[in-house]
């Protein structure tokens, strides 16, 4: 096991920015993405430094060229309040946050519409905006002007007028109250103090601030929009909400380099939609897309052989599949039920025989990609053996028999690596005494299910989460939404675990929050878990040698970064 | 002739009727979540939901009329849904889908590309497959019957889907080439792009079709070889290519024409995947999004268009096979 932590790395990849931030004489550059909810190709950087060889900053930045990069399904839609799945890769360089957190580089801020914010007790934020973020020229009629702090109240007024707004969760739960004295300040006050404020505020999974017009003057921002990013401007007729979008240079960008050239250098990006994984792969090799996400570290090495100097940038997915329990209904809502399905998993047999050697890693309740949040393996080894054995004993001292029936739930997905984990937790459940009644459902009647908590056990694929507050919340009392979908309810047969997770939002630092989180999971693992998070894995994001200036290390804050980026043969 | 068209134009319209009706229910019926429940998402709620429903108007009755538990047994629905989605279709908006989008913009967009694809595919059937029929016919049982014989069962037992797989990966592998992966090239716009980016795709739908119309050509071609005026035109003189060409060929198309007419039908299907995999934004590939999303209003549009498009297929094969053949009369 490695012996250097995640955040260790982290600290020495920081210096490494540094020194590249000497060149380019701004914050970190890079194309670093984790699309909130995958699937982009252009989804790189959220984790642990690696050689880049032919993407790092070097040389003279050059100004024009289309990067062009691959999603996988439907926009739906483009509406920054709202939209989910693909478009929030697209939205960091289309619109402007306030400020973004880097969610697994936390000491990492990219300041972006608000230039300082300034918190004068624990729940009070003071963002003071930036002059000069101006609207890029459009054909919708919305004047080139500077957004300013009404552009921010519209934008909060609708997040509390939908309620399909993705930040509604964050508001319903924890806004108090928000204003603008003025109009180069916004004010907002939380409920109670918060530590994921600032990572939510601005993440491009609903953090993006479209100008008010779109909104005031009733436009339909699910298909249009202008922004005031380093690509404002969306190419008139190129979006498709089922096919892709080219988004065009904002001339009236308000960022530079230290040379004085105007960010974006490159003139357009350009989102196209291959479904297919060959095609992409394909599409990438003959240069079609510039970016490219391989399935696993064999075909990344393939790549690698088969084409020149192509960068790949390793990163953690923070994804993985859970077996879920519902500890209100029998047998799960014995503690020894669940222990023993918590020691019947081999988690490193499913990296082994789905993503080989180096490929993943085991997860405890907080998958190990969240860095120093997740419990060390050492620690995990003792809270969760794999121990067949163990299992059966525990489910004879409940039952009488070495054995158990159970019933599961798992939507039939062509998602990577679900059908991968189904033999292989069948395999393990089975020899460690339970006797599974599989239900295959359609994804659509397994998510019903899921959120409403009708199930007696899932294997839940896709779990997708950049801060360990989701995996945690899953335990808490009200869920991750609090409202009591997907809440698995721990919490509330538990008090101490509903504080312990409650704990964890109210830390006032990064090191105070680390230990919150390690001290909720010690808590939870102590009261059996019903939410075991299997493994993730490491992805692979290749990149052709003319696409320079990529980095890695901020997950999805690194979109509002690839303003930075440029294209050597442009 | 006249009264055969329109009788069967009628009944077109009966089944037309029958199966928007059956596709109407399939899928209100068919286990697992209504579409309303797909776009909730992730962070749905019950009220949520529910305004989702009524948007998609899915808390109208299904039918104009209904039944109830007590007298007078029966209701009348004005607003319901397949009214209002048959009301749709004769407008000629096609109603709107998932997206909000009017079905009928999407179908206008995307149907140039599907028939280029399908108008291809039929010229690969043809020229493909009624010239290997021939010399598989012609040769029959020599090392060149038994080569085209194993080539039609294999284009008959390889699935469209692997071997469209192999169409991008082999190329790709040998020589880095790829055909337009990113986007639907218009061969107005580029010629050359249109036809790297089509040819492909209908290659692996015409592979299948063309084995089925080899298979037919050749068993046609081998019985009318065997006819008295094939003998008498050898014994005439007439030069071998004359007798193939000028009086068995003739013949032997006849049932050929019906096979390729109702191989279109088929090669819809085909489309839905090859679409995919080739990426190009036709029909097919708005099928298949809309399937998995159950998106309602376009699954059920483009399974009745679809049904109109074989019923009029039919029905011009059903024409054109008596105008080939004139013994052939309709009553």
């Amino acid at each position: 096991m490695p012996t250097t932590s995640y955040w260790d790395k982290i600290r020495r990849q920081r210096v490494t920015r540094r020194k590249m931030l000497a060149v380019t004489g701004a914050s970190a550059a890079g194309l670093a993405i984790a699309a909130a909810c995958g699937g982009d190709d252009d989804d790189g950087g959220n984790g642990e430094a690696s050689p880049t060889p032919g993407n790092v900053a070097s040389g003279t930045p050059v100004v024009g060229g289309k990067y062009v990069y691959a999603i996988t399904g439907d926009w739906g839609t483009i509406d920054p309040v709202t939209s989910v799945a693909f478009a929030p890769g697209i939205f960091p360089r289309i619109y402007n946050a306030l400020l973004d957190r880097s969610r697994i580089s936390p000491d990492f801020t990219y300041f972006d519409l608000a230039e300082t914010v300034e918190q004068p007790d624990e729940t009070t934020y003071i963002f003071a905006l930036r002059s000069g973020v101006t609207i890029a020229p459009n054909d919708l009629g919305i004047e080139e002007r500077d957004l300013d702090s009404s552009d921010v109240m519209a934008w909060m007024d609708q997040i509390q007028a939908n309620e399909s707004a993705v930040l509604r969760a964050f508001t319903n739960l924890w806004l108090d109250s928000y204003e603008a004295p003025d109009a180069v300040t916004f004010q907002m006050k939380t409920t109670e103090p918060y530590a994921y404020t600032l990572f939510r505020i601005g993440a491009p999974l609903g953090g993006c601030i479209p100008p008010k017009e779109m909104f005031e003057e009733g436009r339909d921002i699910t298909n249009t929009g202008v922004g005031a990013g380093p690509w404002g401007t969306i190419q008139t007729g190129s979006y498709s909400n089922t096919g892709g979008i080219v988004v065009q240079r904002n001339p009236n960008y308000y960022g530079v380099d230290e040379s004085g050239t105007q960010w974006p250098y490159m003139d357009e990006i350009e989102a196209v939609r291959i479904s297919d994984r060959q095609p992409r792969r394909a599409a990438f090799i003959d240069t079609q897309i510039h970016t490219y996400t391989a399935e696993d570290r064999e075909e990344a090495d393939g790549l690698i052989t088969e084409i020149a100097d192509l960068a790949v940038v390793e990163d953690p997915a923070n994804t993985f599949i859970a077996f879920t329990m519902n500890p209100t209904r029998a047998p799960w809502d014995d503690e020894r039920i669940r222990r023993a399905a918590l020691h019947a998993l081999d988690r490193q047999q499913y990296v082994d025989l789905i993503v080989g050697e180096g490929g993943g890693r085991p997860n405890g309740l907080v998958h190990w990609p969240l860095g120093d949040f997740a419990l060390t393996p050492e620690e995990l080894e003792e809270l969760q053996p794999y121990d067949p054995a163990m299992s059966r004993s525990l489910i004879q001292e409940a039952t009488g028999s070495d054995s158990i029936d159970i019933n599961v739930i798992y939507p039939v997905s062509d998602i990577e690596f679900h059908d991968k984990h189904l033999p292989i937790f069948l395999q393990q459940m089975a020899d460690a005494g339970f006797n599974i009644t599989e239900d295959a459902q359609d994804f659509t009647t397994w998510l019903a299910n899921y959120t409403a908590v009708e199930y007696d056990a899932s294997l839940s694929l896709n779990q997708v989460y950049e801060t360990p507050e989701v995996p945690l919340d899953f335990h808490a009392a009200q869920g991750p939404q609090g409202d009591g979908n997907f809440a698995i309810g721990i919490g509330s047969l538990y008090p101490e675990v509903e504080e312990a997770i409650q704990a964890t939002k109210a830390a006032t630092s990064v090191e105070e929050q680390i230990e919150a989180v390690h001290n909720a999971q010690r808590v939870i693992y102590e009261n059996a878990p019903a939410f075991l998070p299997i493994m993730s894995w490491t992805g692979f994001t290749l990149y052709h040698p003319f696409v320079k200036n990529v980095q890695e290390g901020l997950g999805a804050t690194g979109l509002y970064l690839t303003r930075e980026t440029w294209l050597e043969q442009a | 002739m006249r009264q055969y068209i329109i009788r069967r134009l009628l009944q077109g319209a009966v089944l037309l009727f029958v199966l928007s009706v059956t596709v109407f229910l399939l899928l209100r019926i068919a286990p697992g979540a209504d579409p309303a429940r797909i776009k909730c998402g992730l962070d749905c709620t019950e009220e949520k939901y529910q305004s989702i429903r009524e948007d998609l108007g899915l808390n109208d009755p299904y039918f104009p009329i209904s039944f109830t538990s007590s007298p007078p047994w029966i209701e009348f629905n004005s607003d319901n849904q397949y009214w209002n989605w048959i009301q749709e279709l004769f407008s000629g908006s096609l109603g709107t889908d998932w997206n909000g989008e009017p079905v009928a913009t999407e179908l206008q967009n995307r149907l140039p590309a599907t028939v280029e694809l399908l108008v291809i595919t039929i010229m690969v059937t043809v020229l493909l497959g009624i010239p290997f029929g021939i010399i598989s016919a012609v040769y029959r049982n020599s090392p060149s019957d038994y080569g085209v014989r194993l080539g039609a069962i294999l284009g008959l037992a390889i699935p469209n889907f692997w071997l469209a797989t192999l169409v991008i990966l082999i190329p790709i592998s040998l020589w880095d080439y790829a055909p337009p992966l990113t986007e639907t090239v218009s061969f107005f716009d580029s010629p050359w792009d249109n036809l790297r980016q089509f040819v492909p795709p209908a290659f692996v739908l015409g592979a299948v079709s063309a084995a089925g119309v080899m298979r037919l050509t050749r068993s046609s071609m081998l019985e009318v070889m065997r006819q008295d005026y094939i003998r008498t035109a050898r014994s005439k003189g007439l030069a071998e290519t004359t007798v193939i060409g000028a009086h068995a060929l003739k013949n032997s198309v006849i049932p050929v024409v019906t096979v390729i007419g109702l191989q279109i039908a088929g090669l819809l299907g085909g489309a839905v995947i090859v679409e995919q995999v080739f990426n190009i934004q036709g029909v097919g590939f708005y099928f298949l999004g809309a399937l998995v999303r159950k998106d309602y209003q376009v699954v059920q549009t483009l399974t009745v268009y679809i049904g109109a498009v074989v019923i009029i297929l039919n029905l011009a094969v059903d024409v054109l096979y008596a105008w080939l053949d004139p013994r052939i009369r309709y009553s």
